[in-house]
C-alpha cells in the first residue's frame, strides 16, 4: 500500500521497495532506537490458563462461497461481541482482549478469522493467486457468522480495514444483524491505490 | 520538489535527517550488525547484488542510507536520495512526530504516518465514527 500524499511516500523504485520492505521497516526501528533506546512496548501479564475456545462453522459469504471458518469464543457476559481481524491477519490479534477478566465477565467475545485466513479454510470459489476482499464479501461473510453463531444483535468491532467494513456493517446493520459497531480507525473514504505486488514474480 | 519547510516558513529543525539524527546514525552500523533481527535478514545468499535505500524529508537533498551487500555487508552512510534505489519520505513535522521518544499512534510505523493525513481530512468532512442501533 502507498499512499497518495506530497512529496510523502517511497520515491524511487518500488519494485525494490517491495522486495526489502522488511529492512527498511527494521532500519527506521533502529534509527529510533539509537536515539531514545528500546521503544516501551506496553506488555501483558503473563498467564497459564488461556480462557479462549476455538472450532469451526461452515459459512456461505457472497465471493468467497461455502467455507470452513474458524472461530473463537470467550467470556459469559450480557453484551455479545464480534472482533473482526485487520488485513492479511486472523483472530489470535484479540487474545489480549479475549483473556481480560473485566470483559470476560461482562461480555460474550468472539472473533473469527476471513477465509483463507489464518485457521480458516480458503471458500469453495478460491482460486489459488487471485484473493481478493470487497465490502460485499467481508459484509457478507460477517452476516454468515453472525446467523451461523445464533447471536442477538452483537456489536461488531474491527481496526484498520475491519474499521473501515464496520462503517459499512453500520450502514447496513439490519442486513447483517449487527446491533452496533465499534470502527476503529475506519472513515468512509481512502485514498489507497490496489498495489499488486502478491502477484509479482519478482516480489514473491 | 521543493524542501519542505515549517508552517512559518523557517526551516524545520528535521529537514536534514542526517543531522537530525546525527547521534544515531553515528552508532547505526555497530547497532545493526549486532541486531539479530537485521543479520536474521541480510545474512542470506537470496541477496544476490547490492541495495541501497534511505529515509529523507520531503524535497531534502540529504538522506541517511544504507547500502547491504552480498555477505551480510552493511554500510550505514549519508548522502544524496539519488544515490539510494529507493527512499521513504515525509515531511519534516512528520518525521518529528515519528521519531519522537515515545511516539503516538499512527506515527509509530511509516504506513500509519502516510494514513494520518489523508483520514483527517476526510474524517474532517463529517463522518459517522460510532453506530448503535436501539436493540
Amino acid at each position: 500500500m502507498n499512499i497518495v500524499q506530497e512529496g510523502v511516500g517511497v520515491q524511487g523504485d518500488q519494485i525494490k521497495f517491495a522486495q526489502y520492505g522488511h529492512l527498511a521497516t527494521r532500519f527506521l526501528e533502529l534509527l529510533r532506537d539509537g536515539l531514545h533506546g528500546p521503544m516501551q512496548e506496553e506488555t501483558q501479564p503473563e498467564m497459564d490458563d488461556d480462557h479462549i475456545v476455538g472450532r469451526y462453522i461452515y459459512v456461505n459469504p457472497p465471493v468467497w462461497g461455502r467455507t470452513k471458518v474458524f472461530y473463537e469464543k470467550s467470556g459469559n457476559g450480557k453484551e455479545e461481541l464480534l472482533f473482526c481481524h485487520t488485513a492479511g491477519s486472523d483472530s489470535r490479534q484479540y487474545h489480549g482482549v479475549m483473556n481480560d477478566p473485566r470483559m470476560m465477565e461482562k461480555c460474550t467475545m468472539y472473533a473469527f478469522d476471513l477465509p483463507a485466513h489464518g485457521r480458516s479454510f480458503p471458500g469453495q470459489h478460491y482460486v489459488p493467486g487471485n484473493h481478493t476482499n470487497t465490502e460485499d464479501s467481508y459484509v457478507g461473510c460477517i452476516k454468515e457468522v453472525i446467523k451461523a453463531l445464533k447471536l442477538n444483535k452483537p456489536i461488531v468491532c474491527g481496526a484498520s480495514m475491519a474499521g473501515q467494513v464496520c462503517v459499512s456493517v453500520a450502514i447496513r446493520a439490519e442486513e447483517v444483524g449487527a446491533g452496533g459497531t465499534i470502527p476503529l480507525q475506519g472513515c468512509d473514504y481512502l485514498t489507497m491505490d490496489r498495489q499488486f505486488h502478491d502477484k509479482s514474480p519478482v516480489v514473491n | 520538489m521543493p524542501v519542505a519547510n515549517g508552517a512559518n516558513g523557517a526551516t524545520h529543525s528535521w529537514t536534514s535527517l542526517p543531522q537530525a539524527l546525527e547521534t544515531s546514525v553515528a552508532g547505526l552500523n555497530k547497532a545493526l550488525n549486532a541486531d539479530s533481527w537485521w543479520q536474521a535478514f541480510v545474512d542470506t545468499k537470496a541477496i544476490i547484488e547490492p541495495i541501497t535505500f534511505g529515509v529523507q524529508s520531503a524535497g531534502s537533498s540529504d538522506a541517511v542510507l544504507v547500502s547491504v551487500s552480498p555477505g551480510a555487508k552493511t554500510n550505514v552512510s549519508t548522502g544524496p536520495p539519488s544515490k539510494a534505489d529507493f527512499t521513504l519520505a515525509a515531511r519534516p513535522e512528520q518525521w518529528e512526530k515519528f521519531f519522537a521518544k515515545d511516539p503516538k499512534a499512527p506515527y509509530t510505523s511509516f504506513v500509519g504516518l502516510q494514513v494520518r493525513e489523508t483520514r483527517l481530512k476526510k474524517l474532517a468532512a463529517g463522518t459517522c465514527l460510532a453506530f448503535r442501533s436501539s436493540t
